[in-house]
């Protein structure tokens, strides 16, 4: 039985006959762990001695083994975010976003490899090696949550949480073939997550099917006392919205993200699926998001800043190594960051790129007039080989020009995965949706892979879509 | 037009006593290579004409939230084995080094 495969579904459904008890589960997990861990280093810390409360055993994730970002914190469990600062670092309270999926009877089984400090795209910036790409081990497995992707994709957890900042859930899900979900910002608490960026951090799944993806946001999502950037609305059943038909759903392609030099075959999969759509009743409009060159840089400014404040709390007193034990990328980010806050230049950079952010929102604000979401690739390229952007950081930060937009205008953005290369390797699209659409996204997303199975017909079956 | 910023190990050495960041005479020279190329691309942002724009901090409708003063023993961090607490004279503290 490949039940290391199964969705979140499938496993209540064993799990609720007593097929397989949750202790039974649990093992299998672990010792997939042990035997494929060692060459795709997707995890950091592994449980061995997981705690089963049978008080929680009607919630809806009881028994499901699953793992985090090590950028979580998990109360007497290590957490490190892949920094060198922090390699003893033992959490002493836990972030909201455990607490929920503990209440809710799901179990750890373990943190996963990212970046240092979500600094980064391909989890070749983590201080502790980086994570191989489970379809092909001498590709990165994306960034920063790449430990996190790697091991849904390789069916060693059945879910993670991974962290979105600038792309970075969306960019593993998308090179790991797997579903990733950037949320609206404020929708899922932040309190206990190690932060890179306060304006722009998320909090999001990462899932092997869009359902789960929703069960999981049902038990996240929603207001907490104790991060005041938290959104007060109330978040919908998402699950209800599933099925719903997509006839009539209005697309808009952005002809900023169809230019000279995004990768042919990326082009391809964005296309395949948008034939997919429109067979299924969507309707495609083309539309302009004119500041989208812009928001790079804008990004570099205001990311920066923001981190080189997050990480001066980093100084080795209360806890940790002191400041020598930061990585390059790690400085080089903070340093950019000061200057752009620095007395001189504040004005020039750090309140230029605010306004210029503004404008960015708004290009999505008259988007989302005329359209209900957004297709567009995740990544320019297909997934690169370990070693190929690592002389020129600049090169490596063009990694995220698709995925930087929806940060900074703080709108959410479902990654799905859409087929593969001739190389066989992965290709994702994602699903940008106004503040707080996430259930018309879950909804297209849901839809999509009932019509493909991600990849299946793209595949085989294109010429039904021609 | 193309500003062609180029940062002094000066600026280097400012931003590395800001940060309080240590940097060996290889980083800097890295650094300044690299700082400089990245601000070079970010100049295009003087490209966009802001003049009646105001600034972004916050991308959802927020408003402060003040809470009241009380301490919620609930939150109390119960095991400090994982903080470098030093105890002196049986009171608990963190240890810096000496400022002045």
């Amino acid at each position: 039985m490949d039940i290391h495969s199964y969705t979140i579904k499938q496993l209540k459904d064993l799990l609720s006959t007593k097929q397989v008890s949750p202790e039974e589960l649990y093992k299998l997990f672990l010792q997939r762990i042990k035997k494929i861990n060692p060459s795709l280093n997707a995890f950091l810390t592994v449980i061995n001695k997981p705690n089963f409360d049978y008080k929680l055993s009607h919630q809806s994730l009881f028994g499901i083994p699953f793992s985090m970002k090590d950028t979580y914190m998990t109360e007497g469990i290590k957490t490190t975010a892949s920094s060198n600062v922090l390699k003893q670092h033992i959490s002493s309270y836990n972030s909201t976003v455990y607490k929920k999926l503990l209440n809710a009877g799901a179990v750890l089984i373990g943190k996963t490899n990212c970046d240092a400090w979500g600094h980064g795209s391909s989890t070749e910036n983590s201080d502790f090696g980086p994570t191989k790409n489970p379809w092909n081990e001498n590709y990165v497995a994306g960034g920063s949550s790449g430990g996190a992707a790697a091991a849904v994709a390789a069916n060693l957890s059945v879910f993670d949480i991974g962290e979105d900042t600038g792309g970075s859930i969306r960019l593993p899900a998308s090179f790991c073939s797997v579903v990733g979900l950037k949320v609206t910002y404020g929708l899922v608490s932040r309190y206990g997550c190690i932060a890179y960026a306060s304006s722009l951090d998320t909090v999001g799944p990462i899932t092997k099917s869009v359902e789960d993806c929703a069960l999981i946001l049902e038990v996240i999502a929603g207001n907490d006392k104790l991060d005041a950037t938290s959104t007060q609305e109330k978040p919908p059943q998402y699950n209800k919205y599933l099925n719903n038909d997509i006839k009539g759903l209005t697309i808009g392609i952005p002809k900023e993200y169809f230019i000279k030099g995004i990768d042919h075959e990326v082009e391809k999969g964005v296309d395949d699926s948008i034939k997919v759509l429109t067979k299924m009743g969507a309707k495609i409009n083309k539309i302009s998001l004119p500041m989208t060159k812009y928001s790079l840089p804008t990004y570099y400014i205001l990311a920066t800043s923001e981190t080189s404040s997050n990480l001066a709390r980093y100084d080795g007193i209360r806890y940790g190594n002191n400041r020598d034990y930061f990585g390059a990328e790690a400085k080089r980010r903070i340093m950019l960051g000061t200057y752009t806050l620095s007395t001189g230049y504040y004005d020039a950079y750090y309140i230029k790129a605010t306004k210029v952010r503004t404008l960015i929102k708004k290009d999505f604000e008259e988007a989302f007039k005329k359209v209900d979401i957004i297709i567009a690739p995740v990544s320019p390229t297909p997934p690169f080989k370990l070693g190929e952007k690592n002389n020129d950081p600049l090169q490596m930060y063009l990694s995220d020009i698709f995925t930087i937009p929806v940060n900074l205008a703080g709108v959410p953005s479902l990654a799905i995965p859409c087929g593969f290369t001739k190389q066989k390797l992965p290709l994702g699209i994602q699903l940008i949706g106004k503040h707080f659409d996430e259930k018309r996204l879950l909804n297209v997303g849901y839809r999509f892979e009932k019509e493909t199975e991600f990849f299946g017909v793209i595949k085989k079956g294109l010429k039904n879509y021609e | 037009m193309k500003n062609n910023k180029v940062l002094t190990k000066e600026d280097i050495l400012h931003l590395s006593k800001l940060a309080n960041i240590k940097l060996s005479d290889e980083e800097i020279k890295k650094y300044q290579k690299q700082l400089s190329e990245i601000l070079n691309y970010i100049d295009q942002l003087n490209e966009v004409d802001i003049s009646q724009v105001e600034g972004t901090t916050h991308t959802i409708n927020l408003v402060n939230i003040l809470k009241d003063d009380y301490v919620d023993s609930k939150r109390n961090i119960n095991d400090q084995t994982h903080l470098k607490i030093k105890v002196r004279d049986n009171k608990k503290f963190f240890s810096v080094s000496r400022i002045l």
